[in-house]
Protein backbone atom coordinates (compact mmCIF):
# COMPACT_ATOMS: atom_id res chain seq x y z
CA UNK A 1 0.00 0.00 0.00
CA UNK A 2 1.23 3.53 -0.58
CA UNK A 3 2.20 5.58 2.42
CA UNK A 4 2.03 9.29 3.31
CA UNK A 5 5.73 9.83 3.46
CA UNK A 6 5.37 12.11 6.86
CA UNK A 7 7.75 14.10 5.59
CA UNK A 8 8.51 17.58 7.19
CA UNK A 9 7.58 20.39 5.50
CA UNK A 10 10.89 22.02 5.29
CA UNK A 11 12.45 18.95 3.23
CA UNK A 12 9.77 18.74 1.12
CA UNK A 13 9.73 22.59 0.10
CA UNK A 14 13.81 21.92 -0.12
CA UNK A 15 13.02 19.14 -2.54
CA UNK A 16 10.38 21.21 -4.38
CA UNK A 17 13.34 23.64 -5.12
CA UNK A 18 15.85 21.25 -5.87
CA UNK A 19 13.14 20.14 -8.35
CA UNK A 20 12.48 23.95 -9.43
CA UNK A 21 16.57 23.97 -9.60
CA UNK A 22 16.21 20.22 -12.20
CA UNK A 23 13.76 21.78 -13.93
CA UNK A 24 15.16 25.08 -14.91
CA UNK A 25 19.04 23.43 -15.32
CA UNK A 26 17.63 20.49 -17.51
CA UNK A 27 19.68 20.24 -20.50
CA UNK A 28 19.29 16.96 -21.59
CA UNK A 29 18.94 15.90 -25.34
CA UNK A 30 18.18 13.34 -27.25
CA UNK A 31 15.42 10.42 -25.98
CA UNK A 32 15.45 8.92 -22.25
CA UNK A 33 14.43 5.40 -21.93
CA UNK A 34 10.98 5.71 -20.53
CA UNK A 35 11.09 4.34 -16.82
CA UNK A 36 9.65 1.17 -15.98
CA UNK A 37 6.12 0.51 -16.59
CA UNK A 38 3.33 -1.68 -15.13
CA UNK A 39 2.66 -4.57 -17.19
CA UNK A 40 -1.29 -4.13 -17.43
CA UNK A 41 -2.67 -7.05 -15.84
CA UNK A 42 -6.48 -7.33 -16.63
CA UNK A 43 -6.24 -10.71 -14.39
CA UNK A 44 -6.18 -8.65 -11.61
CA UNK A 45 -9.73 -7.38 -12.35
CA UNK A 46 -13.00 -8.42 -11.31
CA UNK B 1 -34.59 5.20 4.24
CA UNK B 2 -32.78 2.37 5.69
CA UNK B 3 -29.76 0.65 4.05
CA UNK B 4 -28.22 -2.85 4.97
CA UNK B 5 -24.90 -4.24 3.78
CA UNK B 6 -24.75 -7.68 2.99
CA UNK B 7 -21.60 -9.51 3.28
CA UNK B 8 -20.55 -12.95 2.46
CA UNK B 9 -17.46 -14.78 4.52
CA UNK B 10 -15.20 -17.42 4.55
CA UNK B 11 -12.16 -16.86 6.56
CA UNK B 12 -12.11 -13.62 7.00
CA UNK B 13 -11.02 -12.16 10.57
CA UNK B 14 -8.03 -10.04 9.31
CA UNK B 15 -10.17 -8.12 7.20
CA UNK B 16 -13.44 -7.81 8.39
CA UNK B 17 -12.29 -5.32 11.26
CA UNK B 18 -11.52 -2.86 8.62
CA UNK B 19 -14.84 -3.18 6.19
CA UNK B 20 -17.16 -3.27 9.25
CA UNK B 21 -15.30 0.07 10.69
CA UNK B 22 -16.19 1.82 6.89
CA UNK B 23 -19.75 0.58 6.81
CA UNK B 24 -20.26 2.38 10.59
CA UNK B 25 -23.02 5.25 9.78
CA UNK B 26 -23.13 3.89 6.65
CA UNK B 27 -25.79 1.24 7.01
CA UNK B 28 -28.77 0.02 9.00
CA UNK B 29 -27.89 -3.12 9.73
CA UNK B 30 -25.13 -5.43 8.44
CA UNK B 31 -26.00 -9.04 7.16
CA UNK B 32 -22.88 -11.40 7.18
CA UNK B 33 -23.34 -14.75 5.36
CA UNK B 34 -20.75 -17.22 6.73
CA UNK B 35 -20.27 -20.04 4.46
CA UNK B 36 -17.61 -22.19 7.15
CA UNK B 37 -15.28 -19.84 8.69
CA UNK B 38 -12.51 -21.73 10.87
CA UNK B 39 -11.27 -18.63 12.31
CA UNK B 40 -12.80 -15.31 14.33
CA UNK B 41 -14.44 -14.11 11.52
CA UNK B 42 -18.39 -15.11 13.17
CA UNK B 43 -17.16 -13.55 16.43
CA UNK B 44 -16.04 -10.40 14.94
CA UNK B 45 -19.24 -10.10 13.46
CA UNK B 46 -21.26 -10.79 16.20
CA UNK B 47 -19.32 -8.25 18.46
CA UNK B 48 -20.12 -5.97 15.79
CA UNK B 49 -24.36 -5.93 15.91
CA UNK B 50 -23.90 -7.81 12.69
CA UNK B 51 -26.81 -10.42 11.71
CA UNK B 52 -24.64 -13.33 10.90
CA UNK B 53 -26.53 -16.37 9.19
CA UNK B 54 -24.56 -19.58 7.97
CA UNK B 55 -25.07 -20.91 4.44
CA UNK B 56 -22.94 -23.97 3.63
CA UNK B 57 -20.20 -23.68 0.59
CA UNK B 58 -21.86 -25.00 -2.64
CA UNK B 59 -19.40 -23.69 -4.88
CA UNK B 60 -21.76 -20.41 -5.80
CA UNK B 61 -21.07 -17.27 -4.88
CA UNK B 62 -24.47 -15.97 -6.24
CA UNK B 63 -26.63 -18.69 -4.11
CA UNK B 64 -24.45 -17.39 -0.73
CA UNK B 65 -25.03 -13.47 -1.71
CA UNK B 66 -29.20 -14.00 -1.99
CA UNK B 67 -29.14 -15.72 1.39
CA UNK B 68 -28.01 -12.03 2.51
CA UNK B 69 -30.50 -10.01 0.09
CA UNK B 70 -33.52 -12.40 0.78
CA UNK B 71 -32.81 -11.23 4.98
CA UNK B 72 -32.10 -7.76 4.27
CA UNK B 73 -34.58 -5.32 5.46
CA UNK B 74 -33.04 -1.90 4.24
CA UNK B 75 -34.98 -0.32 1.14
CA UNK B 76 -31.68 -0.16 -0.36
CA UNK B 77 -28.71 -3.27 -0.17
CA UNK B 78 -24.91 -2.34 -0.30
CA UNK B 79 -22.62 -5.05 -1.31
CA UNK B 80 -19.18 -5.32 0.22
CA UNK B 81 -16.84 -8.00 0.42
CA UNK B 82 -14.50 -7.99 3.62
CA UNK B 83 -11.17 -6.94 1.87
CA UNK B 84 -12.92 -3.73 0.36
CA UNK B 85 -13.04 -0.56 2.23
CA UNK B 86 -16.42 1.78 1.47
CA UNK B 87 -15.84 5.83 1.09
CA UNK B 88 -18.48 7.92 1.08
CA UNK B 89 -21.01 5.78 3.14
CA UNK B 90 -22.54 8.62 4.66
CA UNK B 91 -23.82 9.75 1.32
CA UNK B 92 -25.56 6.63 0.91
CA UNK B 93 -29.09 7.15 2.24
CA UNK B 94 -29.61 10.84 0.21
CA UNK B 95 -28.31 8.56 -2.89
CA UNK B 96 -30.93 6.44 -2.82
CA UNK B 97 -33.59 8.85 -1.22
CA UNK B 98 -32.92 11.07 -4.38
CA UNK B 99 -33.05 7.85 -6.83
CA UNK B 100 -36.22 8.09 -9.02
CA UNK B 101 -38.55 5.23 -9.74
CA UNK B 102 -36.61 4.05 -12.52
CA UNK B 103 -33.31 3.67 -10.84
CA UNK B 104 -32.61 0.29 -9.37
CA UNK B 105 -28.89 0.34 -8.71
CA UNK B 106 -26.09 2.32 -8.96
CA UNK B 107 -22.60 1.73 -10.20
CA UNK B 108 -20.01 2.82 -8.53
CA UNK B 109 -16.15 2.88 -8.41
CA UNK B 110 -13.76 0.32 -6.88
CA UNK B 111 -9.71 0.88 -6.86
CA UNK B 112 -8.16 -2.25 -7.18
CA UNK B 113 -5.23 -1.86 -5.22
CA UNK B 114 -2.36 -4.30 -7.31
CA UNK B 115 0.52 -5.63 -6.79
CA UNK B 116 2.43 -7.14 -10.09
CA UNK B 117 4.45 -10.01 -9.20
CA UNK B 118 7.34 -9.44 -11.26
CA UNK B 119 8.32 -5.73 -9.51
CA UNK B 120 6.67 -5.49 -6.42
CA UNK B 121 4.94 -2.50 -7.62
CA UNK B 122 1.68 -1.72 -5.94
CA UNK B 123 -0.97 0.10 -8.31
CA UNK B 124 -4.43 1.71 -8.10
CA UNK B 125 -7.18 0.97 -11.02
CA UNK B 126 -10.82 1.90 -10.80
CA UNK B 127 -13.12 -0.16 -12.61
CA UNK B 128 -16.90 0.28 -12.34
CA UNK B 129 -19.16 -2.50 -10.29
CA UNK B 130 -22.84 -2.55 -9.18
CA UNK B 131 -22.73 -2.63 -5.87
CA UNK B 132 -25.69 -0.54 -4.65
CA UNK B 133 -29.29 -1.17 -5.66
CA UNK B 134 -33.25 -1.79 -4.48
CA UNK B 135 -34.50 -4.30 -1.94
CA UNK B 136 -36.01 -5.86 -4.38
CA UNK B 137 -37.15 -9.81 -4.62
CA UNK B 138 -36.62 -9.54 -8.28
CA UNK B 139 -32.73 -8.69 -7.87
CA UNK B 140 -30.86 -11.39 -7.43
CA UNK B 141 -27.27 -12.54 -8.13
CA UNK B 142 -26.40 -14.52 -10.61
CA UNK B 143 -23.44 -16.70 -11.33
CA UNK B 144 -21.38 -19.17 -9.56
CA UNK B 145 -18.69 -16.81 -9.56
CA UNK B 146 -17.99 -13.53 -10.81
CA UNK B 147 -21.17 -12.59 -9.47
CA UNK B 148 -23.41 -9.97 -10.62
CA UNK B 149 -26.77 -8.34 -10.03
CA UNK B 150 -26.55 -6.24 -13.09
CA UNK B 151 -28.72 -8.28 -15.19
CA UNK B 152 -31.74 -9.02 -12.93
CA UNK B 153 -31.85 -5.37 -11.80
CA UNK B 154 -32.31 -4.12 -15.97
CA UNK B 155 -34.74 -7.92 -16.27
CA UNK B 156 -36.76 -5.96 -13.18
CA UNK B 157 -37.24 -3.02 -15.56
CA UNK B 158 -35.06 -0.87 -13.11
CA UNK B 159 -31.73 1.36 -15.26
CA UNK B 160 -28.61 1.32 -13.62
CA UNK B 161 -27.13 5.08 -12.67
CA UNK B 162 -22.95 5.83 -11.63
CA UNK B 163 -22.02 7.88 -9.42
CA UNK B 164 -19.07 9.21 -7.95
CA UNK B 165 -20.42 9.91 -4.29
CA UNK B 166 -19.38 6.32 -3.16
CA UNK B 167 -15.93 4.30 -3.63
CA UNK B 168 -14.53 1.18 -2.66
CA UNK B 169 -11.16 0.41 -2.18
CA UNK B 170 -10.42 -3.61 -2.79
CA UNK B 171 -6.86 -4.73 -1.00
CA UNK B 172 -5.51 -6.98 -3.52
CA UNK B 173 -2.44 -6.57 -2.90
CA UNK B 174 -2.65 -7.14 1.08
CA UNK B 175 -2.92 -11.17 0.07
CA UNK B 176 0.09 -12.95 -0.79
CA UNK B 177 0.30 -14.33 -4.68
CA UNK B 178 0.37 -17.41 -3.84
CA UNK B 179 -3.38 -16.95 -2.24
CA UNK B 180 -4.53 -15.10 -4.66
CA UNK B 181 -3.17 -17.60 -7.28
CA UNK B 182 -5.14 -20.37 -5.35
CA UNK B 183 -8.32 -18.40 -5.76
CA UNK B 184 -7.72 -18.17 -9.63
CA UNK B 185 -7.57 -22.01 -9.34
CA UNK B 186 -10.87 -22.60 -7.38
CA UNK B 187 -12.47 -20.04 -9.88
CA UNK B 188 -11.52 -21.94 -12.75
CA UNK B 189 -13.55 -25.13 -11.37
CA UNK B 190 -16.16 -23.21 -11.10
CA UNK B 191 -16.26 -21.23 -14.24
CA UNK B 192 -16.24 -24.30 -15.47
CA UNK B 193 -19.17 -25.65 -13.83
CA UNK B 194 -20.60 -22.49 -14.96
CA UNK B 195 -20.29 -22.66 -18.75
CA UNK B 196 -22.00 -26.03 -18.25
CA UNK B 197 -24.86 -24.92 -17.02
CA UNK B 198 -25.21 -21.48 -19.16
CA UNK B 199 -23.96 -22.07 -22.14
CA UNK B 200 -25.12 -19.00 -23.74
CA UNK B 201 -23.99 -16.61 -21.05
CA UNK B 202 -20.63 -14.69 -22.09
CA UNK B 203 -19.26 -13.37 -19.05
CA UNK B 204 -18.47 -16.89 -17.42
CA UNK B 205 -16.39 -17.32 -20.72
CA UNK B 206 -14.89 -14.15 -20.32
CA UNK B 207 -13.59 -14.45 -16.79
CA UNK B 208 -12.81 -18.08 -17.63
CA UNK B 209 -10.55 -16.79 -20.07
CA UNK B 210 -8.58 -14.30 -17.55
CA UNK B 211 -8.30 -16.92 -15.00
CA UNK B 212 -6.35 -19.12 -17.68
CA UNK B 213 -4.36 -16.03 -18.38
CA UNK B 214 -3.99 -15.61 -15.13
CA UNK B 215 -2.69 -19.03 -14.87
CA UNK B 216 -0.15 -19.02 -17.60
CA UNK B 217 -1.63 -20.30 -20.63
CA UNK B 218 -1.57 -17.46 -22.58
CA UNK B 219 -2.42 -19.13 -26.01
CA UNK B 220 -5.52 -20.37 -24.79
CA UNK B 221 -6.53 -17.56 -23.24
CA UNK B 222 -6.07 -15.36 -26.66
CA UNK B 223 -8.08 -18.67 -28.54
CA UNK B 224 -11.11 -18.66 -25.75
CA UNK B 225 -11.23 -14.93 -25.87
CA UNK B 226 -10.89 -14.52 -30.06
CA UNK B 227 -14.13 -17.30 -29.65
CA UNK B 228 -15.80 -14.72 -27.74
CA UNK B 229 -15.25 -11.83 -29.47
CA UNK B 230 -16.46 -13.44 -32.65
CA UNK B 231 -19.51 -14.40 -31.16
CA UNK B 232 -22.09 -12.79 -32.84
CA UNK B 233 -25.10 -13.69 -30.15
CA UNK B 234 -23.42 -11.88 -27.39
CA UNK B 235 -23.88 -8.09 -27.29
CA UNK B 236 -21.66 -5.12 -28.03
CA UNK B 237 -19.93 -4.50 -25.00
CA UNK B 238 -19.29 -7.94 -24.19
CA UNK B 239 -17.31 -8.57 -27.43
CA UNK B 240 -15.37 -5.46 -26.98
CA UNK B 241 -14.20 -7.01 -23.55
CA UNK B 242 -13.21 -9.98 -25.11
CA UNK B 243 -11.19 -7.99 -27.88
CA UNK B 244 -9.70 -5.47 -25.24
CA UNK B 245 -8.51 -8.14 -23.41
CA UNK B 246 -6.88 -10.06 -26.35
CA UNK B 247 -4.86 -6.50 -27.19
CA UNK B 248 -4.12 -6.44 -23.37
CA UNK B 249 -2.70 -10.09 -23.60
CA UNK B 250 -1.09 -9.09 -26.73
CA UNK B 251 0.65 -6.44 -25.21
CA UNK B 252 1.78 -7.99 -21.84
CA UNK B 253 3.27 -11.12 -24.48
CA UNK B 254 5.20 -8.51 -26.46
CA UNK B 255 3.22 -8.55 -30.01
CA UNK B 256 1.98 -4.63 -29.46
CA UNK B 257 1.53 -3.92 -32.94
CA UNK B 258 -1.28 -6.80 -32.99
CA UNK B 259 -2.88 -5.41 -30.07
CA UNK B 260 -3.81 -2.39 -32.14
CA UNK B 261 -5.56 -3.99 -34.16
CA UNK B 262 -7.62 -5.98 -31.49
CA UNK B 263 -8.05 -2.12 -30.14
CA UNK B 264 -9.95 -1.18 -33.49
CA UNK B 265 -12.22 -4.01 -32.96
CA UNK B 266 -12.94 -3.21 -29.86
CA UNK B 267 -14.14 0.17 -29.87
CA UNK B 268 -15.83 -0.78 -33.23
CA UNK B 269 -17.96 -3.54 -31.08
CA UNK B 270 -18.40 -0.78 -28.25
CA UNK B 271 -17.72 2.86 -28.58
CA UNK B 272 -18.12 4.10 -24.86
CA UNK B 273 -15.13 2.85 -23.16
CA UNK B 274 -11.83 4.03 -21.58
CA UNK B 275 -10.25 0.35 -21.36
CA UNK B 276 -9.52 0.36 -25.56
CA UNK B 277 -7.86 3.55 -25.90
CA UNK B 278 -5.70 3.12 -22.46
CA UNK B 279 -4.24 -0.48 -24.65
CA UNK B 280 -3.77 1.61 -27.62
CA UNK B 281 -1.37 3.84 -25.28
CA UNK B 282 0.40 0.42 -23.96
CA UNK B 283 0.64 -0.44 -27.45
CA UNK B 284 2.08 2.61 -28.92
CA UNK B 285 4.53 3.24 -25.81
CA UNK B 286 5.88 -0.25 -26.81
CA UNK B 287 5.89 0.50 -30.48
CA UNK B 288 7.97 3.64 -29.92
CA UNK B 289 5.16 6.20 -31.15
CA UNK B 290 5.05 8.58 -28.33
CA UNK B 291 2.93 11.46 -29.36
CA UNK B 292 0.50 9.02 -30.63
CA UNK B 293 0.91 7.09 -27.05
CA UNK B 294 0.26 10.77 -25.12
CA UNK B 295 -2.90 11.48 -27.30
CA UNK B 296 -4.63 7.82 -26.67
CA UNK B 297 -3.80 8.00 -22.87
CA UNK B 298 -4.98 11.38 -22.94
CA UNK B 299 -8.41 9.78 -24.41
CA UNK B 300 -8.74 7.83 -20.74
CA UNK B 301 -11.37 9.24 -18.55
CA UNK B 302 -10.19 9.66 -15.16
CA UNK B 303 -13.28 8.43 -13.20
CA UNK B 304 -16.55 6.89 -14.35
CA UNK B 305 -18.55 8.69 -17.00
CA UNK B 306 -21.42 10.65 -14.85
CA UNK B 307 -24.22 9.98 -17.58
CA UNK B 308 -26.86 7.40 -16.99
CA UNK B 309 -25.13 3.85 -18.05
CA UNK B 310 -27.31 1.42 -18.62
CA UNK B 311 -24.53 -0.64 -20.35
CA UNK B 312 -21.10 -0.80 -19.96
CA UNK B 313 -17.87 -2.57 -20.54
CA UNK B 314 -16.66 -5.34 -18.02
CA UNK B 315 -13.06 -4.29 -16.83
CA UNK B 316 -13.67 -0.76 -18.30
CA UNK B 317 -10.95 1.43 -16.35
CA UNK B 318 -9.89 4.91 -15.44
CA UNK B 319 -6.77 6.37 -14.74
CA UNK B 320 -6.33 8.46 -11.70
CA UNK B 321 -4.62 12.26 -12.23
CA UNK B 322 -1.04 10.81 -11.47
CA UNK B 323 -1.30 7.21 -13.19
CA UNK B 324 -1.52 9.41 -16.50
CA UNK B 325 0.65 12.08 -15.43
CA UNK B 326 3.40 9.01 -15.16
CA UNK B 327 1.97 7.35 -18.36
CA UNK B 328 2.26 11.39 -20.04
CA UNK B 329 5.93 11.76 -18.62
CA UNK B 330 6.75 8.67 -20.00
CA UNK B 331 5.93 8.88 -23.27
CA UNK B 332 7.62 12.75 -23.25
CA UNK B 333 10.95 11.43 -21.83
CA UNK B 334 11.17 8.68 -24.63
CA UNK B 335 10.54 11.28 -27.07
CA UNK B 336 13.04 13.51 -25.87
CA UNK B 337 11.31 16.29 -23.81
CA UNK B 338 13.02 16.12 -20.61
CA UNK B 339 11.51 18.97 -19.59
CA UNK B 340 7.94 18.42 -20.19
CA UNK B 341 8.13 14.69 -18.68
CA UNK B 342 9.20 16.10 -15.43
CA UNK B 343 6.57 18.53 -15.67
CA UNK B 344 4.06 15.54 -15.79
CA UNK B 345 5.82 13.56 -13.06
CA UNK B 346 5.24 17.08 -11.01
CA UNK B 347 1.98 17.41 -11.81
CA UNK B 348 1.26 13.68 -10.69
CA UNK B 349 3.11 14.41 -7.31
CA UNK B 350 0.97 17.42 -6.46
CA UNK B 351 -2.54 15.13 -7.87
CA UNK B 352 -1.63 12.03 -5.43
CA UNK B 353 1.31 12.75 -3.03
CA UNK B 354 0.99 9.31 -1.57
CA UNK B 355 1.76 7.54 -5.34
CA UNK B 356 5.17 6.26 -5.89
CA UNK B 357 4.86 6.18 -9.69
CA UNK B 358 5.93 9.87 -10.15
CA UNK B 359 8.29 10.43 -7.72
CA UNK B 360 10.60 7.35 -9.24
CA UNK B 361 9.82 9.58 -13.31
CA UNK B 362 10.81 12.08 -11.61
CA UNK B 363 14.13 10.29 -9.79
CA UNK B 364 14.71 9.38 -13.58
CA UNK B 365 14.57 12.69 -15.20
CA UNK B 366 16.97 13.75 -12.31
CA UNK B 367 19.63 11.17 -12.67
CA UNK B 368 19.49 10.95 -16.41
CA UNK B 369 19.62 14.58 -16.09
CA UNK B 370 23.30 14.14 -14.21
CA UNK B 371 21.96 14.99 -10.76
CA UNK B 372 22.46 11.85 -8.77
CA UNK B 373 21.72 13.12 -5.06
CA UNK B 374 18.11 14.67 -6.27
CA UNK B 375 17.73 11.29 -8.01
CA UNK B 376 18.87 9.64 -5.10
CA UNK B 377 16.41 11.67 -2.49
CA UNK B 378 13.41 10.92 -5.34
CA UNK B 379 14.43 7.50 -5.11
CA UNK B 380 14.23 7.47 -1.44
CA UNK B 381 10.79 9.16 -1.83
CA UNK B 382 9.32 6.45 -3.96
CA UNK B 383 10.11 3.46 -1.98
CA UNK B 384 8.99 5.18 1.11
CA UNK B 385 5.68 5.45 -0.87
CA UNK B 386 5.89 1.79 -2.26
CA UNK B 387 7.87 -0.08 0.01
CA UNK B 388 7.05 -3.21 -2.16
CA UNK B 389 8.79 -1.76 -5.49
CA UNK B 390 11.75 -3.54 -5.58
CA UNK B 391 13.27 -1.35 -8.41
CA UNK B 392 13.73 1.86 -6.71
CA UNK B 393 15.34 0.11 -4.37
CA UNK B 394 17.70 -1.41 -6.88
CA UNK B 395 18.51 1.72 -8.90
CA UNK B 396 19.25 2.95 -5.29
CA UNK B 397 21.42 0.09 -3.89
CA UNK B 398 23.61 0.77 -7.12
CA UNK B 399 23.63 4.34 -6.67
CA UNK B 400 25.48 4.11 -3.90
CA UNK B 401 27.50 1.23 -4.65
CA UNK B 402 28.64 3.82 -7.61
CA UNK B 403 28.51 7.47 -6.27
CA UNK B 404 31.71 8.64 -8.28
CA UNK B 405 30.00 7.33 -11.55
CA UNK B 406 28.76 10.99 -11.25
CA UNK B 407 25.32 10.16 -13.81
CA UNK B 408 23.70 6.96 -14.87
CA UNK B 409 23.99 6.21 -18.31
CA UNK B 410 20.56 6.45 -19.63
CA UNK B 411 20.55 3.22 -21.19
CA UNK B 412 21.09 1.62 -17.46
CA UNK B 413 17.93 2.71 -16.76
CA UNK B 414 15.35 1.06 -18.81
CA UNK B 415 13.85 -1.78 -16.80
CA UNK B 416 13.17 -4.57 -18.60
CA UNK B 417 9.17 -4.76 -19.01
CA UNK B 418 7.84 -7.45 -17.01
CA UNK B 419 6.07 -10.77 -18.72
Amino acid sequence: MPIDSGEPAAAAADLNAALDALAAELRLTGPIPAPEQQAFAAFYHS
Amino acid sequence: MRISACLITRDEARFLPGCLRSLRDAADEIVVVDTGSRDDTVSIARDFGCTVLHHPWNDDYAAARNVGLHAAGGDWIVVIDADERLMGGGEMRALAAEAGPETGGFLIEREDVVRHPATGRTERYPIGMVRLFRRDPRIRYVGRVHERPGDTIRAAGYEIRSTHRLRLTHLVSARPDEELAAKQRRYLALLDAEIAARPGDPWPRYYRAKTVWYLGGHAQADAELAALAADPRHPGPQRASAHAMRAALAVHSGRPAEALAHVEASLAAFAFQSLAHFLRGEALLALGRFDEAAEAYGRVRESMDPRVVTEWIPGDLYLPAETRAYKLGSCRLAAGDAPAALAHFRHGMAANPADAACWFGAAHVALAGGDPVLGGRLLDEASARDPGWRTPRALRARLAAGEDAGTVDPADLASPAPV
